[in-house]
């Protein structure tokens, strides 16, 4: 004992001294991102929870012929916007580019080996970290929509007479995995930017490192307001409605539709997207939140706390938390005595994923919503019958899930390039920034009145407005079921600013 | 019988030896210079390219720290464990909470790593006492599910102002610059790699990369930390404490009888094993700097099973064979995965799936056929290389060397390989 | 009042589906000594046979769940044959890993046929509630899986003991030897043994997953193998009576937990239990179990003779 107590303490002595010695100032550590402890700070921080809509930003809408007519109301915009020569292009006279208001890029931040056109010169690469196993697999169709829609850009009118290619890589939602699939990417496959990386904890992992080597990192698929923050990390931008406006959303339609003072159950799911909801709903004024309850997001069985909520008898119930807990909740108050007004996170907007398995039972369950529904093809809206041609064409079911939001998320990326490829100096990393950041396009997948409009610092938000829906099952076996709109547009386009400082 | 013979001590064994570890010792250098980019292969008879990178690396490396720990409490102890991602993920967190929100450097973390896993170890230790079997494997099962949801909690996952913790689901960015200090012959080293006959091409050719450097100093801190868990593990197994483990393991009953303190000995087993896995989490956060609550949960802790009795129980060089497979089996796997997405008209997406059927296959394929592990491979192909005989005392006849198995410059004594080698038919 | 009945009837549905995922393993357990980790993947595998059967061929549900009963038994006793036999039964590490290898490898293939959303499954009961009190309710499909489970137990109780097999069973689990020696086929006997468990294990699977709230998808049996596991040692892993009590109150407990959790919120001397902490419950009742009464509260105690 003794013997190998002293070789136990003198090893490490040993080792630590050699290295001591060798070391000198190397080890202190940075002090973590202060995003990611911004992100816990921010009650707004939403998107967590393990359900594969999580991202999702609504189903997908139809985009025929509007598509068509938007690129070129899209590349006389991005004229515009370049011709005044404000935003992008070449940089002024100190080196330094001006991206948007209040955001700029200085180069001499960017690492020695750093090219503005990398990833984007023979064709346009576009890498993508998300869930395609594990619980959130579902959101792992979201890579094949976007494939989708790149695989129709590529075949009607290719983007700078360049095709797009989507590098996509399986982080099964752990935020480590996505570190190591972004750094693999950025050392084998070069892109020109990142897009629409699945979830908070995932795109809190890498921002530091994408904005360290000066690589877009656009449109997180979540809803944190933290991404909305130009002027600190001008490589990054936020693609999802918030999850506090969506709260507060809930909110005020409760108070509406019960009254003032109406009691509210709530289920939140046990992370930051969870509590993104739960403390928004716990700062609601107007309502009285007589149960709440927080419930782990690993196995999925809510029996117990479905009974506890049933018990309290509230007006309405409000579940932020997304995944296989959207059906489970919406079976359980449907299998009960209990008939409050429901209202479920947006994530779970997906019909085929989630309202399909417990027909009948979401009947008359409610949601905010900002994109059209690829399941309404009697509307006869032509972007709708795109959407579907676009899935189809790629083998995917339209309604089964995912894939139709990836086609929206193909729109507005395809948007930003094109406003690039339009700015003085071409499709370039800085000019991606610039038209990120100066966007103004009407997705012909969102409702109309839902634009995505961005402004630096002075609007960084990509997504402000929402309306919301009541789902109706199907009547028919076999049937797919469908949204009607219960309230106006709500806009709050332009008015949440930015991100903190 | 063997190509060659040598006798114990003498100088052609010696020349052996030294040769043997010459190579290995440049293999090891070798690493990091030939992985400092992604190195992408083409295997012959399967479709599609893969690659391998310092990341994938690094990771086996940390896992092989913990499967050495686990191997000390399952190999040499004979007590299941199926809990172990919950001491890899304590040392993980502290370190990166202490270098995170703390300013520590990562080596003075160990002083706080080591200590707690130990003592957090002994603690499970101790009711594991009355727990035996089966019943001791269920516990520590449940220990490696609530991990995850322990890293969640409120208290632990914030705390004080700024906050300060795990940060729960958000997952904690350890972010620490490893520049390579001066004296550190790095560029030398390259060119010496880059200019070696026949095979200097392998290493890349020209300047090193920007991210290079900082990449083959981690290695190299990593291969320290390494080396010195496995000299301490070496020396535990042949000293008191290790004879006491492999009593226990063999016949605990006799143990008991014959004078070993069962119950410390069993709770000194777990208390060193959770030290180690401790060391094995924290060379991960500074490694990898990635870490998020759900990767030290069940899945982590049936893997380290996995690497261990692939590896090879109660062997050392098992443990490193052990962390490289649960890291490249699922690895590599997933990268055929997105090149061939459908199997057998299936369609398959992401690539986890295979990684499950393929070490479950593997891990089934291995008790049944190599017992020992991989390891036990190994030095049955040593064995036909090379037998060492001990050295006849003087005026002895020497007998006909017989399949004799002796202690190689690696260190990795076959002490009395567990039941798993001894798996009898039974009707 | 009406809280805490729902409360109970919660636990005790819940309960009974612990239990007969218990009885799986405590059957294994008694044959072999053996626990078998891929018990839930096993009966997580029936389920969605069950599945395919009822909803993608149009089988009745109670046809499709016998037949996947017998599929599950088949294979089962299959893997006894060639992957469990050869080994030493006194010797636990190998059989753990090999169960651990099938735990990896079902869950995998699982993932890989069905993935991951959540479907639905149909009803064994009919649907609807058998009373309503205020918010209560006390659903067929409550009442079903209580009376079922009820049924499976007095079934193996039955078996075990009045029948022929069943005797074999209990000699071949208390002294393998010796029943080899008195002529028992012991090979027969122990694929007997694992293709029970496994058919049981399926039955539990699809009770549990039959609920009204509940969707299939592949990790569904993960937390019921923790309750039960801890519900099958809280009982006794030797005891069939064990594993039903045992599962009846890991289902109480862990519904009942809401209580704890609402008087932490409401007493401010108690730190705040959150809901998502239930799964820890499991744990520590396990481990007050084993260090007060090792062998559970059924079990028969093992001595060791020096």
């Amino acid at each position: 004992m003794k013997r190998s107590r002293a070789t136990r303490i003198l090893a490490p002595v040993i080792a630590l001294g050699l290295i001591a010695a060798a070391c000198g100032s190397d080890d202190d550590a940075e002090p973590a991102d202060t995003s990611a402890v911004e992100e816990t700070d921010s009650t707004e921080a939403a998107e967590e929870t393990d359900t594969t809509e999580a991202m999702e930003e609504g189903d997908d809408t139809e985009t025929t012929e509007a598509m068509d007519e938007g690129d070129d109301t899209e590349t006389t915009e991005a004229a515009d916007e370049g011709a005044s020569g404000e935003f992008g292009g070449e940089p002024d006279a100190d080196g330094v580019y001006q991206i948007a208001a209040g955001v700029t890029i200085d180069p001499a931040d960017c690492p020695s080996d750093w090219s503005n056109t990398a990833g984007l010169e023979e064709s346009i690469k576009i890498g993508m970290s998300l869930p395609q196993s594990g619980a959130l697999a579902a959101f792992g169709a979201l890579g094949d929509g976007l494939q989708a829609y790149f695989d129709y850009v590529n075949e009607n009118d290719p983007i700078d007479g360049k095709l797009l290619e989507l590098i996509l890589a399986d982080d099964a939602y752990d935020p480590a995995r996505t570190q190591t699939n972004v750094e693999d990417i950025i050392e084998t496959d070069e892109v020109g930017a990142f897009s629409w990386i699945v979830g908070t904890a995932n795109n809190g992992q890498v921002r530091p490192l994408l904005n360290e080597e000066c690589i877009p990192q656009l449109f997180n698929s979540t809803g944190l307001p933290a991404w909305g923050d130009p002027a600190n990390y001008p490589w990054t931008s936020g693609g999802l409605l918030a999850y506090s406006t969506e709260a507060d959303i809930w909110c005020g339609h409760i108070v509406d539709e019960l009254g003032e003072g109406a009691t509210v159950a709530g289920l939140f799911a046990n992370n930051d997207f969870g509590a993104s909801y739960q403390s928004t709903v716990e700062a609601c004024e107007g309502i009285d939140l007589v149960e709440n309850i927080t419930h782990e997001t690993t196995a999925a069985d809510i029996s117990n706390e479905l009974t506890t909520l049933a018990a309290s008898g509230a007006d309405a119930f409000v579940l932020g938390s997304t995944g296989a807990f959207c059906p489970q909740a919406m079976a359980g108050v449907a299998a009960s005595p209990w008939e409050p007004l429901v209202l479920i996170s947006n994530t779970c907007n997906a019909i085929g994923s989630f309202f399909a398995p417990v027909d009948p039972a979401g009947q008359g369950v409610r949601l905010v919503n900002n994109n059209k529904s690829i399941g309404d093809t009697d509307t006869g809206d032509e972007a709708i019958t795109l959407w579907r041609q676009i899935l189809e064409d790629a083998g995917i079911d339209p309604d089964s899930g995912s894939a139709s939001t990836g086609v929206i998320f193909g729109y507005t990326l395809e948007a930003v390039l094109r406003n690039a490829a339009a700015l003085p100096g071409g499709l370039t990393r800085t000019n991606i920034m610039s038209a990120n950041y100066n966007l103004d396009f009407q997705n012909p997948l969102l409702l109309d009145g839902v634009t995505e409009i961005l402004d630096g610092v002075n609007d960084s938000y990509l997504i402000e407005a929402a309306i919301i829906q009541e789902y109706q099952a199907p009547t028919e076996e076999g049937g797919v079921g469908t949204y009607t709109d219960v309230s106006d547009l709500i806009s709050v386009e332009g008015e949440t600013g930015t991100f903190g400082g | 019988m063997s190509l060659l013979t040598v006798t114990e001590g003498s100088p052609r064994h010696r020349t052996v030896q030294v040769v043997g570890f010459l190579i290995a010792a440049f293999v090891i250098v070798a690493i990091p210079f030939f992985f400092d980019e992604t190195w992408e292969f083409h295997p012959p008879l399967i479709t599609g390219s893969f690659t391998i990178g310092m990341n994938q690396i690094l990771t086996a490396m940390a896992w092989g720290v913990a499967i050495l720990g686990l191997n000390l409490l399952i190999g040499f102890t004979g007590q299941i464990s199926l809990g172990h991602s919950f001491f890899v993920g304590t040392g993980a967190y502290t370190t990166g909470i202490l270098m995170v929100d703390y300013n520590w450097s990562y080596l003075s973390t160990l002083i706080v790593v080591v200590p707690s896993c130990f003592l957090l170890g002994m603690a499970v230790g101790i009711p594991a006492l009355r727990i035996k079997g089966l019943y001791l494997a269920l516990v520590t099962l449940v220990l490696a599910v609530i991990f995850p949801t322990l890293v969640r909690l409120p208290g632990l996952a914030e705390w004080g102002d700024p906050p300060k913790g795990t940060r729960g689901s958000n997952g904690l960015n350890v972010d620490a610059d490893f520049d390579p200090p001066a004296w550190f012959p790095i560029d030398g080293l390259s060119d010496f790699f880059q200019g070696l006959p026949l095979i200097g091409s392998i290493f890349g050719e020209g300047e090193l990369g920007r991210r290079a450097p900082e990449r083959i100093w981690t290695y190299f801190l990593a291969l320290t930390i390494m080396i010195a868990v496995f000299w301490m593990g070496w020396n535990i197994v042949r000293s008191r404490v290790g004879r006491a483990f492999i009593a226990i393991r063999d016949n605990e009953t006799g143990a008991a009888v014959s004078g070993v303190n069962v119950p410390l000995y069993k709770t000194l087993a777990f208390g060193l094993s959770s030290a180690f896995a401790g060391v094995g989490g924290m060379m991960y956060a500074f490694a990898i700097g990635a870490l998020a609550p759900d990767t030290f949960g069940l899945n982590l802790a049936i893997f380290f099973v996995v690497g261990l009795v692939l590896g090879g129980v109660a062997t050392f060089p098992g443990a490193i064979i052990g962390g490289l497979a649960i890291v490249l089996i699922p690895e590599l796997s997933s990268q055929w995965a997105t090149e061939n997405t459908s199997l057998f008209g299936l369609e398959v997406t992401g690539d986890r799936p295979y990684a499950g059927v393929l070490l479950g296959a593997f891990l089934i394929a291995v008790t049944f056929l190599l017992p020992g592990g991989i390891m036990s491979g190994v030095y049955r192909l040593k064995r036909r290389l090379i037998t060492v005989v001990p050295t006849p005392p003087k005026g002895a006849q020497i007998a006909p060397p017989s399949s004799a198995t002796n202690a190689d410059d690696d260190g990795s004594e076959e002490t009395n390989p567990p039941s798993v080698n001894d798996a009898e038919p039974v009707q | 009042m009406q809280l805490f009945l729902a409360r109970v009837i919660d636990g005790l549905s819940n309960g009974a589906a612990y239990a007969a995922i218990a009885l799986a393993l405590v059957l294994i357990y008694k044959a072999t000594t053996l626990i078998n980790f891929a018990q839930g993947s096993l009966a997580m595998l029936g389920g969605f046979v069950t599945y395919v059967f009822a909803s993608e061929q149009g089988v009745p549900i109670w046809i499709a769940l016998f037949i996947s009963m017998l599929l599950s038994g088949l294979l089962a006793a299959g893997l006894e044959r060639t992957l469990i036999r050869p080994f030493d039964p006194s010797d636990h590490l190998p059989l753990v890993i090999i169960t651990l290898g099938l735990l990896l490898g079902i869950d995998s293939i699982a993932g890989v046929i069905w993935r991951n959303d959540p479907r639905a499954f149909p009803g064994l009961f009919p649907d609807g509630d058998v009373f309503t009190w205020g918010t209560t309710t006390l659903r067929w499909y409550d009442v079903g899986v209580i009376v079922s489970v009820l049924i499976m137990v007095a079934l193996l109780e039955l078996l075990l003991n009045k029948t022929k097999i069943g005797l074999a069973f209990r000699a071949v689990s208390s002294n393998l030897e010796s029943s080899r020696l008195v002529g028992i086929k012991v090979g027969q006997t122990l694929m007997f043994g694992w293709a029970l468990a496994a058919a049981v294990g399926t039955l539990a699977a699809v009770l549990y997953i039959s609920s009204p709230i509940r969707q299939i998808e592949p990790t569904f049996m993960l937390r019921v193998l923790i309750f039960s596991t801890a519900a099958a040692a809280l009982g006794g892993l030797d005891s069939i009576k064990g594993a039903l009590i045992g599962g009846l109150i890991m289902g109480l407990l862990q519904a009942f937990f809401g209580y704890l959790s609402g008087w932490s919120k409401e007493w401010s001397w108690m730190p705040e239990i959150g809901n998502e902490l239930n799964l820890a419950t499991a744990f520590i009742v396990l481990l007050f179990v084993l260090l007060l009464k090792p062998a559970g509260l059924f079990g028969t105690k093992g001595i060791e003779r020096v």
